[in-house]
Order: structure tokens, then sequence, then C-alpha cells
């Protein structure tokens, strides 16, 4: 629902989008507009113009901003540039004018109502003028100069002022006589907020009556007024505090305790949570009562503080979020209908990862009542819903891998059974990413607990695997209606899989360096058998983990050899890659035995084996006895698959590896780069280019390696997004074949005569090597490609100063001074 | 055509300049270069003119230019530019020789014998260096000055040398660097363990061992340690092998922290076995001794080094012949090695490989020593024969 929403969205600001282009477009015949970014889904969709655009013109000095809602971006420019312009050509109404006029009306309003203010806030001075005359009569110097200072506060908001009045309660406190003191609260009755700051300190140095004044340090909290010195007087004044006020100053006291992140970064709030802490100390019934009302609103900002709020209290009371769990569940349930959307973009999705922290503190206080009640809910809740309560889950997990080390392992255990029980039964995809996310990556910090909970995370990984061979079968037969449902049933039995994969990694990683537990994982591998072919490959996969030592090591070895010489394709597969994930002191521990087997591999026919053996090869070095057949296999996989096109992204990858591992002195004499530089002609130059720029230096003075630097060049879609590392290939030329070819090279470049990156390059090669006339004939091209506008000014100029250099450069016949 | 001057030495260019438009990369430095550049070639091309530039302006040229090749990322710009940065400095010493002979002053020579010198150094850099190619050659007559006019041509033919457009600098990814005390220290040895001997049966092990399965054979070890890891208590040496661990007992060795300096040197003694005999078809067995210091989170070492892997054979052919001629047996046991040292065959196909192998051998073996064949047997006869011993065998049949 809320992907439905994003795209209500972005429709509505690309239809306003559309209207302001055609305003800008009827604006003037010289206007362009620019788009900023790539396209997206719902732009291509529907044709709207979606996205941040600019406005342009040759003839703007000022340039311009792109924005979201186009509108801003087209009255920037329309301000920075268009007033005044004489070059302006009207196309037809209506037009920008028509924004600029909308702008204005909003502007008088705007003004009208500043005007409103300002009358009635000089009648409220006069007010407080006529009160402060009628304390001057029969008073000492002293009381007038403190009323002078109250003038100028009221007057000018003197910081001066505002300091005097405070030093002078501290210093000289009988000066402020009760009919003062009793103005001061007088204004703090009013709500004059430019005196609440000012009043509330001065107060707290007289000696008042501490109800009155807690009573307005209380009415200031509640309407987010001087809060910081409010909840400092509160703070020292607990006892004199009404607590009916308490719900209503709970809001600002959790504000100041821990707000909600702001949607602006960098985020560098301070938080304050000694004053909440000290009134939930004195008042903790007031202090819920405050919370619940928080958690009751509807507005994300205020239920983010109260779930915030709780995670303070937590802190001091960890039962504290317990009293919440109803609401909080039901809120995190159906936060769709119970919560709204702000302007600042804070939607239900943000106010749920708040929810979800102080749910998972509930969760970890008592693990049993609070999983209880969020399955309860969980029964009735929508699937956006049950992926919500699941997050909490995940939340617990996510924070407790962040930590070095977990006190309550119980709570965990919990949480570990119930994303396990989700994966394992829920049907709803959005479910299954979040346990999925909850066990991305390795245990770390929950380690103890996963390898204590070793035998179910086997198990569910072995539920998961006949998931996924159900969601296999499914795909297989039933016809898709739509390219969507297929893709949608992929993704499901790759998550299917993937969770299979996360139970076994976090299986394997908990084991790890326990004898005990590793044992059980390699019999479990041993047991899972031919049977279970996939899962059996998955936890080959993972058995890394387990070989961190020589014990392990060796518990491992005989299934990983067996697996290695053994009938199964996924399993010999596994095998390869695992081997590619050792760290280099195992490696070396190796048997030549592991090696001789894994040879083989390398020459194996079947597709996923031969391909995961090359690329765990790329991740580890053999024994130099192995280098001979290494280095054969390898060449028998390029000759194979010189003429896969599909496959040529793994053709290159053999290509590098045997440039990087294999060809020496003796093999460049032999001819050898230039068969695989001929070979490379062959491969599309965008999955040329991503291996090549490793190995080009080796490669470089083979013959054909220019011309093949030239054809990549002169490639669109290489050109399109990998044009640095193009490039570098270009620098890597010998001089000698550069001259040779120096008239391609020139056209080339011309070819991309409006990059200016791509030109200067080419500049700097061609000068490199001598090929001047060539360099200047670029340069002149490159000079006169830049149209001479405002705009194109400051590139016309750069541009001109290559041309001045290369034709300086040219020669001393040339240089101004001859 | 005249160019603009935007800048002169020590200013910074226009930022504009470097960032144009946002089409320009913010490492695009030409502007700041060229301009150092224009200026050293003026300067060069004032020698003897009436505003004739001292000794001092041009090495203060060649300082700017050797700052401004510091920034080119292409190493054949930045060395071209160097080059001239370092010949800036010895024409500045020529430039004072010129100004010692105008003014009479006693010893100027030196100067010219220093230029001279130093142009000699400056040739052993660069007369490789295919960057700074164009400015060694003109450069040649230095060694040639012997008259003012000398140094004025020379400068001509320096400042008319063309020089590689640089357009931008290197890329200057700053990847931070822990400052810590420890980092300042002198590192310590590096932790390493050097398997010095294994003897089996107080024999030198060889490359693949022959052992008699289901017996006790003694086991010794000596390795060399290079230091000792602060924390680490023990030292273990594990044979790691693909057999399971029900196939065999060879010993774990464990050493307590020796006493004494590094290195340290230990020798241990453990009793191996075999539990199981092995086949043809089957690879030697292999243990591979790998150290560790424990416990497990403490230093280990960077490299481990020397012979540590016993190849052993359990096969005893012997007690257990393949074909029953020794001679036989031990070609095929050699063959079998070098398939597998090849490993051009699948394992499927070298035990079926195998198996023809003894059948034949076997066969051959009966031909030398008990003349099967002896006499004239013509083709379709031997064929005959050969198919009922083929088919008489246990394993071909």
């Amino acid at each position: 629902m809320s992907i439905d929403r994003d795209i209500d969205r972005a429709v509505a600001s690309g239809e306003r989008n559309k209207r302001t282009i055609e305003l800008v477009r009827n604006w003037c015949a010289h206007a362009k507009v620019k788009k900023f970014g790539g396209v997206g889904l719902v732009e291509q969709q529907t044709g709207l113009p979606i996205g941040h655009h600019s406005m342009e013109c040759d003839y703007a000095p000022a340039g311009g901003m792109a924005a979201w809602d186009f509108a801003d971006a087209a009255l920037d420019f329309y301000d920075r540039n268009c007033v005044g312009c004489a070059k302006r050509q009207v196309v037809r109404l209506p037009n920008l004018s028509n924004l600029v006029e909308e702008r204005s009306r909003a502007q008088a309003c705007a003004a009208a109502e500043r005007e409103r203010q300002s009358k009635a806030a000089q009648e409220a001075a006069s007010r407080r003028r006529r009160a402060r005359e009628s304390l001057r009569a029969g008073q000492a110097a002293t009381v007038l100069t403190l009323l002078d200072d109250f003038e100028r506060l009221d007057l000018e908001h003197s910081e001066d002022a505002r300091v005097r009045i405070v030093e002078t309660a501290k210093l000289a406190p009988e000066v402020f006589t009760p009919a003062i003191v009793n103005h001061v609260f007088d204004l703090l009755d009013a709500r004059e907020h430019w005196f609440t700051e000012a009043g509330l300190q001065v107060l707290q140095y007289l000696s008042v009556d501490k109800r009155r004044l807690m009573s307005s340090a209380m009415r200031c909290l509640s309407d987010h007024d001087a809060t910081d010195t409010a909840a400092s007087l509160v703070q020292e004044n607990l006892d004199h505090i009404d607590p009916a006020m308490v719900p209503e100053a709970v809001p600002a006291l959790a504000l100041l305790a821990r707000s909600p992140r702001s949607s602006l970064p960098p985020d560098t709030q301070s938080f304050r949570p000694a004053p909440l802490l000290a009134v939930f100390g004195r008042w903790p019934q007031q202090v819920c009562a405050g919370i619940a009302k928080l958690l009751d609103q509807r507005h994300p900002y205020w239920v983010m503080t109260g779930a915030r709020s709780l995670s303070v209290i937590a802190e001091i009371d960890p039962s504290i979020p317990l009293r919440f769990v109803q609401s909080l569940s039901a809120k995190l349930a159906r936060a769709h209908l119970l919560i709204d959307e702000d302007e600042s973009s804070r939607g239900p999705d943000d106010v749920c990862a708040d929810l979800q922290e102080a749910l998972s503190l509930a969760l970890l206080a008592d693990p049993v009542s609070t999983d209880e009640t969020l399955m309860g809910y969980y029964e009735g809740a929508s699937r956006e819903g049950e992926a919500r309560l699941i997050g909490v889950y995940k939340r617990l997990f996510a924070q407790a891998r962040r930590d070095d080390k977990i006190a309550e392992q119980a709570g965990y255990a919990t949480v570990l059974r119930r994303l396990i029980w989700a994966a394992t039964t829920s049907p709803n995809d959005e479910v299954l990413r979040e346990v999925l996310h909850a066990f991305y990556g390795e245990p770390d910090a929950l380690a103890d607990v996963a390898r204590s909970q070793l035998d179910l995370l086997l198990g569910s990984a072995a539920l998961m695997d006949d998931r996924v061979a159900e969601a296999g079968t499914d795909a297989r037969i039933q016809r898709h209606n739509n390219m969507f449902e297929a893709l949608e049933r992929s993704n499901r039995r790759h998550i299917l899989y993937q969770l299979s994969e996360s139970f076994t990694r976090w299986a394997a990683a908990a084991a790890g360096d326990d004898d005990r537990a590793t044992s059980q994982y390699v019999e479990f591998l041993m047991k899972a058998g031919a049977d279970h072919e996939e899962l059996s490959s998955t936890l080959v996969g993972q058995t890394h983990f387990l070989m961190h030592n020589p014990r392990g090591l060796n518990a491992v070895l005989p299934v990983l050899y067996s697996a290695l010489v053994g009938a199964s394709n996924l399993m010999r597969a596994s095998a390869a890659k695992t081997l590619g994930k050792l760290d280099h002191r195992r490696v070396s521990d190796l048997p030549n035995l592991v090696f001789e087997a894994f040879i083989p591999l390398l020459r194996d026919p079947y597709v996923v084996v031969h391909q995961s053996a090359v690329r765990a090869l790329e991740r580890f070095e053999l024994p130099d006895a192995f280098d001979s057949v290494a280095a054969s296999a390898l060449s028998n996989l390029i000759v194979a698959y010189k003429d896969e096109k599909a496959s040529h992204t793994f053709l290159m990858d053999c290509i590098a590896l045997f440039v990087q591992r294999y060809v020496d002195d003796e093999a460049k004499r032999k001819g050898v780069v230039e068969v695989l530089v001929a070979l490379i002609h062959g491969i599309e130059p965008d999955v040329a280019v991503r291996k090549l720029r490793h190995i080009s230096r080796k490669v470089a003075h083979a013959r054909g390696y220019a011309e093949l630097v030239l054809r990549i060049v002169r490639d669109d879609k290489a050109m399109a997004y990998l044009e640095e590392d193009v490039m570098k290939l270009l620098y890597d030329v010998p001089a000698a074949a550069l001259l040779t070819h120096r008239t391609e090279v020139e056209a080339a470049a011309l070819n991309r005569i409006e990059r200016r990156f791509v030109v200067s390059s080419f500049l700097e090669v061609l000068t490199r090597v001598g090929a001047w006339p060539e360099a200047q004939r670029l340069a002149q091209a490159s000079w006169e490609q830049v149209p001479d506008t405002i705009q194109m000014r400051q590139v016309k100029w750069s541009a001109r100063l290559q041309l001045d250099c290369s034709q300086l450069r040219g020669g001393y016949s040339r240089w101004p001074h001859e | 055509m005249t160019s603009p001057r935007w800048g002169r030495r020590g200013e910074k260019p226009p930022a504009s300049l470097k960032r144009i438009d946002g089409k320009m990369r913010k490492d695009a430095i030409l502007s700041e270069v060229f301009y150092a550049r224009i200026e050293a070639v003026e300067a060069l091309l004032r020698v003897g003119q009436p505003k004739s530039p001292t000794a001092e302006e041009l090495s203060d040229l060649g300082t700017e230019l050797d700052r401004l090749s510091l920034r080119y990322g292409r190493a054949s710009t930045a060395s071209a530019y160097g080059a001239l940065a370092d010949l800036f400095r010895i024409v500045s010493t020529l430039v004072e020789w010129r100004s010692g002979v105008l003014a009479a002053s006693p010893e100027a020579d030196r100067f010219l014998r220093s230029a001279k010198e130093r142009y000699r150094l400056w040739l052993k850099e660069y007369h490789d260096n295919e960057p700074a190619q164009n400015i060694v050659s003109a450069s040649r007559k230095l060694d040639d000055v012997s008259s003012l006019d000398d140094v004025e041509s020379l400068c001509r033919s320096i400042a008319s040398t063309p020089l590689a457009i640089g357009v931008f600098a290197e890329d200057q990814t700053y990847i931070p660097r822990a400052h810590t005390p420890a980092a300042t220290n002198e590192a310590p040895t590096e932790l390493t363990v050097a398997f010095l001997k294994f003897q089996i049966d107080a024999k030198p092990a060889s490359e693949l061992h022959h052992l008699s399965p289901n017996e006790v054979h003694d086991l010794e070890i000596e390795v060399r340690v290079s230091r000792w890891p602060d924390v680490g208590k023990q030292l273990k040496l594990s044979p790691i092998t693909i057999e399971p661990s029900s196939s065999h007992d060879f010993p774990a060795f464990t050493f307590d922290r020796p006493a004494g300096h590094a290195p340290y040197i230990l020798v241990d003694r453990g009793r191996a076995l075999l539990k199981v005999a092995q086949g043809l078809q089957a690879r030697p067995f292999e243990f591979k001794y790998a150290a560790e210091f424990l416990p497990s989170g403490v230093e280990q070492p960077v490299a481990v080094v020397g012979h540590r892997t016993l190849l052993i054979e359990g096969l005893d052919l012997n007690a257990n012949p393949v074909t029953g001629y020794h001679a036989v047996d031990r070609k095929i046991v050699e063959i079998r090695d070098n398939l597998r040292r090849a490993g051009l065959m699948p394992s499927s196909d070298l035990k079926d490989s195998l198996q023809i192998l003894t059948a034949l051998s076997n066969m051959a073996g009966r031909a030398v020593q008990d003349a099967e064949f002896a006499g004239i047997w013509s083709e379709a006869q031997f064929q005959t024969t050969f198919e009922r011993s083929c088919a008489a065998g246990r394993r071909l049949a």
C-alpha cells in the first residue's frame, strides 16, 4: 500500500510538472527544459515528467537549479534570468506568467496576514506598556531601571536586556516587588513568547509561590515554549507539580529526551532525557497517560515521539514498554489506517521503525507474552501489517548484531524461533523479506544463540529447501498470465533459496571454532545426501566458516573432497566455490589431493561446475605444480567459449585470469597475447572493458591492442557508462602504435567531440606521442563545437585554452614572440 | 594568435576554469600548468635580452614546474615536466655563469663546470626516459656551451621544445592511514613456522613413503619457530587430510612455550598408524601438517614453510601384489601416479584404464615369465586367447 501511495504521489507530481513544462514552453521560444537524473518505472509507464527538471536558456547569464516540483525551478530561473530579458520571444498564453501571478497573489495574502498580526501585536504591546507605567508610580530608581529593562526587552527583544533582568533577579531579588512578580506571572499566563524564557529564569531565583511557578512551567511545556528552562524547573521541583498537568507536558519532555530523527541530514540533535526520567520517577502513571495520548495520535511526528520516549524510559525501567504492547502492536499492524502522512514526508513507514523499536524492547523484557500479543495481531493483520510485526523481531536481531555482546539469550532464542517459524510457514513475500533481512550476513553477537539452536537452523534450511522445490515445481507447470507474475514467482523462489542459504550460513558461522557444533553440522550434511542435492550443495557452500582452524579443516575435508569428486554437479560447483572462500592460510594447509580434485573441475563438461571453478580460482592460487594443467584447462575454456556470445563475460574472466596468472615471457614470445587480443576483438566492447582494464598493461604491447582500444572507443554502449575506464585503456597504448593509427585516433576523438572529458584525454594522448597536427585539429573542432552562448561561455573558454596549448606547442615558429 | 592571460605564476587560476558548468572535471589543471609553462618559456627566451631573467628567477620557475609535475597522474606527463624542471635549475646555473662573465667575477667558470656536471647526472636519469626525449634532444648543446651565445641558443632550443598537453591531475583519493604509537615502533619478526625434518621409523620421509597398514610406525618431527606470540600458550601441529578419521591415526604434536630466545627448534615424536589397506585405484594418503598457536584467538603464523606433507602409500605390493609380477606392479603404480599428477583424465576414466592396464600387464607378465605365447601366433589365435583370458579375469569379465 505504501507503494501505491508513492505511485499516486509520483503521478500527481508528474502531472504538475507537465503543466509547468507547457507554461515554460509557452513563455519563451529560447526556454528549454532539461531532465535531471534517470527515468523511473512510473515515469516510463505514464509518460509523465516525474523527477527533477531544470529550466535552461542560451541567453541566461545566471543559470538555475533543478527541482522535484518544476514550478519551483522555473520561478527561480525566472527571477534570476527572465525579468527584464531583452531576448525573450513570446510563444503563447497561458505561460509562466500564470505561475508568477499565482505566486504574487500568495505573497499578497501572506503580506495581509502579516499586517493583521502586526496590528494585533501593536495593540498588545500598548496594553503591556500601560501595565508597566502603572507599576512605576512611586518606585525607587532600581525598580524603575528594572522596568526600563522590561521595556527594552519588550520593544527590542534584546538579549542584553534579558540578561540584565535575569542577573538582577540573581543578585538583587528584592528589586522584584510583589507587583512586579505578579506582572511577570501575568506575562507568562498571557503566553507572551518573547518573555517566556526570561520570565521562567527570573522566577526561579525569586522566592515565589512554587505551585504557581510550576503551573507556569508546565503550561510552557504544554505550549512547547522555553522547554529547556521549563524542563529544568520541573526537574528540580517535582513535588510542586500538579499531576493533572503532567500528561500535557509529556510531549515536550519526550521531545527533549529523544525527538524524532530529522528528515533532513545531517541529524545532529542532542538529547536531554533527565527531565522526562525525573518526572516519570515521581509521576509514572501520569507520564504513561501522556505517552498513551501520544500513541493515540494520527500524526506521525507525535506517534514517533511517544514510541521514542518509551525507549528512553526503558533504560531505567525495562518493563515500561510492556504496558503499551497492545497499542503499539495495533498501531503497527494497522499503520496504514491509523497513521497519517505529514508534509515532511514522514509516513507510516518512518513511524513503524520507532514503533518496532519500542516493541522490540518489550520483547526483550518479556519475550513470551509479547510474542503472544504480537502473534495475536499477526493473525488478523494485512500483508503489510504482518511484515511490520515480523519487522519487530528483525529489528531486535539487527540491533543485537551491532552490539559486541548480548546480555539476555533467552529472548533472542524466542525471536530466532519466531523468525524461523515465519520463514517456514508464511506465504507472504513481505514477511519472508523481513526474515531474510534479519538473517543477513553472519550472526556476530548472536553466535551463541544460533549455536544453541543449531538443529533448528539446519532443520529449517531443509524445510526451506522443500519450499524452494515446491516453488520451482509450480513455476514449471503453471503458465504465467503476464511478465510481472513470472517475475514475482521467480523472486519468491529466490527469496526462499536465500532463506535456506541464510539459515545454513548462520548455522555454519555459529558452528565454526566449536568442535561439537562442527561435527553436528558435518553429520547433518552427510545425512542430507543425494536426495537433497540443493540443500547439500548449500551446506557445502558454507563450510568455509567451519574451516577457520586445522580441527575444522580436518572435520570438513572428507565431505568437501567427496563433493569435489562426486557425481552431483551442484555439489562439485559448490565445493569449488567454497575453496574460493577459504582464507589464504587455510588454502596453504590444504593437501595437494584437494587441488588434484579441483583441477578436473576446470575441465568439467557442466557449465555450472567449470564456471564456479574459474571464479574460485580467481580468489586463490594453486601450488606451482598445478600451473601448467590449470593454464591448459583455462586455455581450453577460452577456446570453447570464444563463440558463445551469451557467455562472453565468462570468456573475458577466463582471459583475464589466464593473462594475470599464466602469461610469462615465453608465452609472449610465442604470440599467446596476440591470440588473446584477437579473441577479445570478438567480445562486446562493454563486456571486454570491465576486465581489460585490469590486464591492459600486460597486453598493451601486443599486436592488435591499439585497434582493440579504438574499437572500444567507437562503441556507444561502452562509452556511455565506462568512459573513464576506456580512456585509461587508451593511455596504455604504446606510442608507436598510436602514431601508426593517428588518423583513426583523431577520427574516434572527433566522433565524440561533444564529450569534453574524452576530447581532453585524446589531446593528452595525441600530444604525448607528438601527433601535434591531429591534436590541433581536434582542439579546433572541439572549440568550434561549443556554442558561443552565455550558458556555455566558460566551456568555450576551456576549449579555447586547449586550442591555444595545442597550437603554441606545435613549434617554435608559432610562439607569439617570433 | 594571442593567448588570454588569466593569471600569473603563484596565483591560483580562476575557480571557474576548474569546474565549468559541471561539464569539466574538477581535476582539470591545464590552465594552471599552461601559464607556468608559458612563463618559463618566456623567461628562457629573454635570456640575453634587455630584461634577462636572473638565475634565481629561473630556479623558482623550475620549482614551480616541479610542483606542478607532481600533480599529474600520468607518469609520462609528470616525467616530462619533471625533466624540464630539473633542466631549468641547471640552466639557472648557466645564467649565473653568464652574469659572472659579464661582471668579470673571479672564478665564474665554476658555474659552467657545475652546470655541465649536473647535466651529466640529469642525462643519466632521463636519457632512456621516453616522455623526456624531446627535452633531452633539445638540451644536447649544453655539453658544448663555451660562449654566452651558446647559452642563449640553448635557451631558445629548450623553449621551443613541445611538451605533451596534460589536462588532468592525479586522482587524489585519500586513504587515511592509521597513526598509532604502535605503528611507529619497529615491526616484530614475522611469525613463521618452518618444518625441518620428518622421519618415519628413523628414516627421512621420502616423497612417497610406503607404510604397512595396521602396523605402528614412529613419526619424528622437527620444526623451527621464528618467535612465539605474546599470549600464545601452545603450538599445535595437526595433520590435515581428506581421509575420514577412522582410516588412520596420525599424531598431532603440541608444544608448550619454550624457554630461551627465538628462534626455537622443537622436536617431538609420535606414533602413526594406517588402519586400512589401500587398493591400487586409491590415491596415496596425504597428510599435510598445519601449524596453529593456541588459544585460537592469538596471533597465527603468516607462513608455514618447509616439507610438511607426508604422502603415504598404504599399498603393500609384496603382501598384496597386483599382477603377481613385482616389476610390472611397480610400473603400473608409476603410470598411475603420472596420470594423476597430469590431471588430464577424470577419475572414473583413470579407474577403468587401471583395470585394463592390470589385466594387460598380468598377461604381459605371464607372456614373459611363462613364455605363454611361445612360437608363432596368428593374429586371430592371439585375439581369441586374449579374449578368453580377459573373460576369465574377474574384473574385466
